[in-house]
């Protein structure tokens, strides 16, 4: 059973994604590092079999490009790079989420405070 | 059994390509590929990234002291349920196999039914003429062959183009898709022909509808235009991208270019084979405006890395 919190992530998680591709292309696991380093305690709601199939979703929504460059390993690695559109739907994501947490805010934070 | 098995008969063997030399996570990734479909090479790009994954965290565990074993338990524990995940990536191809499957049954039956429409009927030896349905719910029948086929091909058995590191950024095709985009050309040509003589009422065509036999030159016609782009190649070196076509040469310094648009196709949408164009707009040294089509498909090696150095050049112009 799913707890709360792990559900409001695991909706976050697509812009969570696309924030850490802002930064610049990556390849999955350096996007799970990035994600980890960001999410600190909460990193664990960020599992491999979870992340991999997002990124096939946002590349098929054409919101990534994914390109695979010869790796080290005897196979290429595959890079993510946000597009344009992925940059504005990003943005639209952000919006929302800040709607909600100011919702919050001017709400239950502020009663409980 | 389990069907998709079938798509895998002819090379059932795990990718010995993919294998690791660390037992824990050839036995993990083994039993993500036992629930792929398709031929090998593709079952292989698909456990590519999976691979890489587990063997980047294994070593970072193993240089932050831990042992190879536990690393390699530890990477394959936190990776998840292979036989889910594998599950996963099965049900994106069966999605594309349905897609392309329900679209090309419904694509030749119509053009089956414009066919016959075009098609004056020819009374039999009994002298009886047929109605419309009995002259053509048989040809009607093999358009989910005609779809099988193709939906199994494009999905199944075609795979992406491998990155090229000796070409650098070179973009390209192999000789042997420019062998069967000489077929293809070939093909179409003579295709064009016989429509075009089935307007004069000659040969195969000539009792079918003219529109018909129009539509057969145009169909053709444009394969062959298409069918073109497998002698096209674009290399960026030097800051310049040098796109080669078959009519004509260009240079494009890369600091000039102004906009990069993805131009989709209506056959681009089914996902057939990842084809788009990028248009592509540029200031000439005269201060002209000047823009150029780049056709990209998966068939063509270092195709998508080609697309993002060009975004990636764009958004950090130097």
């Amino acid at each position: 059973m799913k707890t709360d919190n792990e559900q409001i992530l695991k909706g976050l998680l697509d812009t969570l994604v696309l924030n850490v591709l802002t930064q610049g292309e990556n390849y999955g696991f350096g996007i799970r590092e990035a994600l980890h380093q960001q999410l600190g305690a909460d990193a664990d709601v960020v599992k491999e079999a979870t992340l991999y199939p997002l990124l096939h979703r946002l590349e098929r929504r054409e919101l990534l490009i994914s390109y695979r460059q010869p790796g080290e390993r005897g196979t290429p690695r595959k890079y993510y790079k946000i597009t344009d559109l992925g940059r504005s739907y990003l943005r639209t994501k952000t919006a929302e989420w800040r709607k909600v947490a100011s919702l919050l805010e001017r709400t239950i934070f502020i009663n409980k405070d | 059994m389990r069907i998709f098995s079938v798509t895998r008969l002819f090379s059932p063997q795990f990718p010995p390509e993919l294998a690791t030399d660390i037992p824990v996570i050839d036995a993990y990734l083994q039993q993500i590929e036992q629930e792929l479909p398709g031929r090998k090479a593709l079952r292989c790009q698909m456990l590519e990234e999976v691979r890489d994954h587990l063997l980047e965290h294994h070593s970072q565990l193993v240089a932050s002291g831990d042992s190879s074993d536990r690393a390699a338990e530890q990477v394959t524990t936190q990776f998840g349920d292979p036989t889910q995940y594998g599950r996963a990536l099965r049900r994106d191809k069966f999605i594309k196999f349905a897609k392309i499957f329900s679209i090309g049954t419904l694509a030749f039956i119509v053009l089956t039914l414009l066919i016959g429409w075009a098609n004056p009927p020819a009374a039999n030896y009994e002298g009886i003429t047929p109605d419309f349905w009995t002259r053509h719910l048989v040809p009607m029948l093999n358009a989910p062959v005609f779809a099988f086929l193709m939906s199994y091909t494009m999905t199944f058995v075609a795979v992406k183009a491998k990155p090229d590191v000796r070409a650098d950024l070179c973009v390209y095709m192999d000789r042997k898709k420019k062998y069967a985009g000489t077929y293809v050309i070939l093909y179409m040509s003579t295709l064009g022909v016989i429509g075009f003589l089935g307007l004069f009422n000659i040969g195969m065509l000539r009792s079918f509808h003219p529109l018909v036999a129009i539509a057969f030159v145009i169909a053709s016609l444009l394969t062959v235009y298409w069918s073109r782009i497998t002698w096209n190649s674009y290399d960026l070196k030097d800051d310049t991208l040098r796109v080669k076509t078959v009519f004509r040469e260009t240079q494009i310094p890369i600091a000039q270019i102004l906009s990069i648009k993805v131009k989709r196709y209506w056959n681009d949408r089914l996902n057939i084979l990842d084809s788009r164009s990028l248009v592509i707009q540029w200031r000439n040294n005269t201060g002209n405006v000047q823009r150029i089509q780049l056709p990209l498909n998966d068939s063509m090696h270092n195709a998508d890395r080609l697309q993002a150095k060009l975004y990636a050049a764009l958004e950090h112009p130097q």
